[in-house]
């Protein structure tokens, strides 16, 4: 896992996204009950990976979106493309 | 830093401008001109505006009229109903003051010749199919840059003889970047040169102004269905004083 990846995320999120940095942790689910984002959400989080890193999420598999973990990850495969 | 960026994608869609990164300063540039488009794309725009006040004779009715010089000067996010595949070729072109990038289909930029032609006009493609985030990243940029949009958040045309329910996601660009959502409704048959005049109804904005503590999406949200609400009532007033022009059996 890059941690220095998983960071860039948390903060995006944090900011963009208005979750509370202290309930947002690089394992909790995005969508499901620990934060509770939705399909529009996603619009922002591909939106800001793709300001970040310059990586194209627009049609990833929904589990890339499961945590920051999974986020970092597809960012760390998918980058340089 | 300020980057001059040319966005050109696979699509080769007409979107010219300065991107400025987070924080940094506007440049004088930037601030005179952020929403460039080619030469030949304004005279093609120019030329279907003039097609459609041909054809169809639009008939642009402001909820308020000192909107129309109000709205020039501003970013906005036009939102509208959406009856025939000509809304967006109309919408754009009797809207021609503000300027507005339309929302369209990416399947339509698959088309041989209509694709090139959308590539030409002030056009940002989606796609409907899937959690599109490029469509949301180019409409920033314009919104950041003074720009407006037009979009027909029911994501399709009413082909069941009813208005649809509006998605969110168009009223996102709105909730996050504090830009007013003006809703408009679009009414008639599309008759050409002697028929029925083709009608837009401008409403009043809706400002929007996300508290610090709610999801832009949750915002997003209430935006969206005040939006769609204030569009069914505005058609409503259409359709009395003009008599029902039968595009939907029910609204």
């Amino acid at each position: 896992m890059n941690t220095e990846i998983c960071e860039k995320i948390k903060k995006m999120l944090v900011e963009n996204l208005r979750i509370p940095e202290d309930e947002l942790e690089y394992t909790s689910e995005l969508f499901g009950d620990d934060i509770g984002l939705d399909s529009i959400d996603s619009i922002e989080i591909i939106a800001g990976i793709d300001s970040l890193f310059g990586v194209q999420m627009t049609g990833a598999a929904r589990e890339n979106f499961q945590s920051i973990e999974t986020l970092a990850k597809y960012v760390e495969e998918h980058q340089g493309e | 830093m300020t980057i001059e960026k040319t966005v050109y994608n696979e699509y080769n869609y007409n979107v010219v401008f300065c991107m400025q990164k987070r924080g940094d300063r506007v440049n004088e540039q930037t601030e005179k001109s952020p929403v460039k488009q080619s030469l030949w794309g304004k005279f093609f725009q120019m030329l279907i505006t003039w097609t459609v006040y041909f054809l169809f004779r639009p008939k642009i009715i402001y909820e308020d009229k000192t909107l129309k010089k109000a709205l020039k000067n501003r970013s906005c996010v036009f939102v509208a109903n959406h009856t025939h595949h000509f809304d967006g070729a109309y919408g754009g072109a009797v809207l021609w003051r503000y300027k507005p990038y339309v929302l369209v289909k990416k399947s339509w930029y698959e088309k041989p010749r209509t694709g090139k032609m959308i590539s030409w006009c002030r056009c940002i493609p989606i796609n409907l199919d899937e959690a599109d985030g490029e469509w949301f990243k180019t409409a920033e940029g314009i919104v950041e840059n003074g720009g407006s949009l037009l979009i027909f958040p029911e994501g399709g045309i009413a082909r069941e003889g009813h208005m649809q329910e509006f998605k969110a996601g168009a009223a996102l660009i709105s909730a996050k970047h504090a830009v007013p959502i003006v809703p408009c409704a679009i009414f008639g048959t599309y008759s050409p040169v002697f028929g029925m005049r083709q009608k837009i109804l401008v409403g009043k904005p809706i400002e929007s102004n996300c508290p610090p503590d709610m999801r832009h999406s949750k915002y997003a949200r209430e935006l969206i269905s005040k939006a769609e609400a204030r569009v069914r009532a505005m058609y409503r007033e259409l359709a009395d004083k003009y008599g029902d022009c039968e595009t939907y059996k029910e609204f």
